[in-house]
């Protein structure tokens, strides 16, 4: 029988410019980031499907990590206005100086990353999404929202210049363990360093489908979420629709500082340092909170990461291994790393990652299999020494 | 329908289809060797393979490698465990690697046609996979000559593309 209807057929003197865009996309879906930006110049026909799949946000899916930092070199030359950044191509093992947009990378402090962007704080505190590739900036909400933070203006009222912060340590029984301090502007984001992520990538379409509060259903959207020295408590934000944070309160303060945050089938994770492992669902300017795993310790933990396998969906709990057991503030060589079982609400010891590699640090943690990113060495963990003291 | 597909694999294809390529050519195969085509899985399903399945954009030759492609593949198909049939994994490795390897960029660019036509995920993979390891590495020039495909920019056009992201573009 025929088949109907027939494409047609491929005739004599075609070039590659006439693939089929879907077909085009399945190869620049497979590029690493400098291929896939090189192949974008290649012609108009390669060009344009290149800049949807950038559009529709699946830019940045299955693609070899890349780290991002300012070499001491740079940074001395510079000082504080340097703009460039190195980015380092782990799948071509070189690393490019990308240029960044102003306020000088230099002179921010970078408090997470995630699906591709910076989560950056400027020299007045102030958080701001970047993107290092496509150079995009958004204004998260300003910092004086935060639930503990009050701006002090230099004259009484809002046309007063900002002399600084003051914030308030209360947690969500509003009790306070120490006094008030006030920052300098420049200075409070210091209490902002823990970790930011974010739900997705706020430039796909999917995270701009709703308009207003997160559309009709309070969901959808980008949500930032952030975790800070108050008490390592979180708050939350839609990129570019919320004017303010919204404060996700927590019972008492010894129950609950978070180490690590992350987003995960609709809702967030978060892992406190007693080892327990909360779900938070976000919908309109609330987050309710489930228990998925009860504290597991009966002392607090310095740091603690967790991340999920690809190929088992297991949940790993990791911690720092420093140097000197004794000082637990020493520079990191090693990490403990334990499976968390949900069954019985307990972990166990794991000595190897397997297929895995692990990603550590103000980044959201991410763990990949070296069987879809061959690039990357199996069985290890990328780390950065994220530790503020 | 499943039930009648799952019995025919199992007694090693059961019913057989003819595939006749736009030049002509006929090649016989089982129904399990061409329902790894989606295309020709779903004629299947609609009963509509009996006078065989003429394919009026598919040239002999990559029908050829089509078929000797599902042929190998069958086996991943197949039941899990019935290792008699199924090529093992590091046949199938060395089988892809050297069939991706040894195509000209021609008949690259037609195998690649084929199998989006067929609607065979994991052939379509695999020659995509084929071309983005070409262009790995490579400047839009270099990826221009391989790939022999014009320079359709005007120079003020390409100047700003480049400039958008100087650093891949920095050597």
């Amino acid at each position: 029988m025929e088949l109907p209807p027939p494409p047609p057929p491929p005739a004599a003197g075609r070039d590659w410019s006439d693939l089929p865009a879907d077909m085009v996309d399945t190869v620049l879906c497979k590029l690493e980031l400098p291929d896939f930006i090189r192949t974008a110049a290649v012609c108009t026909c390669w060009r344009a499907p290149a800049l949807d799949l950038r559009r529709r946000g699946v830019y940045s899916f299955h693609r070899t990590p890349c780290l991002l930092y300012i070499p001491a070199a740079a940074a001395a030359n510079g000082g504080s206005s340097t703009r460039s950044a190195e980015l380092y191509c782990l799948a071509d093992e070189r690393p490019y100086t990308v240029t960044l947009p102003d306020p000088p990378i230099a002179e921010r402090s970078i408090v997470g990353s995630s699906h591709g962007w910076l989560v950056t704080a400027d020299a007045l505190s102030e958080l701001h999404l970047l993107n290092p590739v496509t150079r995009e900036q958004i204004e998260l909400p300003p910092i004086a929202t935060l639930e503990q933070v009050r701006p002090i203006l230099e004259a009484a009222g809002d046309g007063g210049d900002l002399r600084g912060y003051e914030v308030s340590f209360y947690d969500g029984d509003m009790r306070e363990y120490r006094a008030p301090g006030i920052y300098r502007p420049d200075e409070l984001r210091d209490l902002l360093n823990i970790k930011a992520i974010l739900s997705c990538d706020p430039s796909s379409s999917s995270s701009r489908r709703r308009g207003g509060e997160g559309g009709e259903d309070g969901c959808g959207g980008c949500i930032v979420l952030l975790i800070y020295h108050v008490y390592q408590q979180p708050s939350f934000a839609r990129v570019g629709d919320d004017k303010q944070w919204h404060w996700i309160t927590t019972s008492s303060y010894y129950r609950s500082p978070y180490s690590d945050i992350a987003y995960r089938d609709g809702a967030f994770y978060a892992m406190n340092l007693l080892g327990g492992i909360h779900r938070y669902d976000i919908h309109h300017s609330r987050a309710t909170r489930t228990v998925v795993l009860a504290d597991t310790l009966g002392y607090t933990l310095h740091h603690a990461y967790m991340a999920w396998t690809p190929s088992s969906g297991d949940v790993w709990r990791l911690t720092h291994l420093p140097e000197d057991e004794e000082d637990e503030e020493l520079r990191t060589v090693g990490f403990h790393v334990y499976k968390v079982d949900f069954d019985s609400q307990d972990v166990v010891p794991i000595d190897s990652l397997g297929d895995e590699a692990l990603f550590i640090g103000h980044n959201g943690t991410l763990c990949l299999s070296t069987k879809d990113y061959p690039a990357l060495l199996p069985n290890h963990v990328y780390f950065t020494d994220d530790d503020e003291y | 329908m499943a039930a009648a597909a799952a019995e025919a694999t199992i007694d090693g294809g059961g019913k057989m289809i003819i595939l006749i390529s736009a030049d002509g050519k006929r090649f016989e195969v089982t129904e399990a060797v061409a329902s790894q085509s989606q295309l020709i899985s779903n004629m299947i399903e609609d009963d509509c393979t009996e006078n065989g399945v003429r394919l009026p954009n598919v040239d002999g030759d990559i029908l050829t490698m089509v078929v000797d492609y599902c042929n190998m593949h069958a086996g991943d198909a197949a039941a899990d465990g019935d290792t008699t049939k199924a090529s093992s994994t590091e046949e199938l490795k060395k089988f892809d690697a050297e069939l991706v390897q040894a195509l000209e960029n021609p008949v690259l660019f037609k195998l690649i046609l084929a199998a989006n036509f067929l609607n065979i995920k994991s052939l379509l993979d695999m020659t995509c996979q084929r071309v983005a390891d070409m262009m790995s590495g490579k400047t839009p020039e270099q990826m221009r000559e391989t790939f022999s495909i014009e320079n359709d920019f005007t120079p003020e056009e390409e100047a700003a593309i480049r400039q958008e992201n100087a650093w891949a573009f920095d050597d």
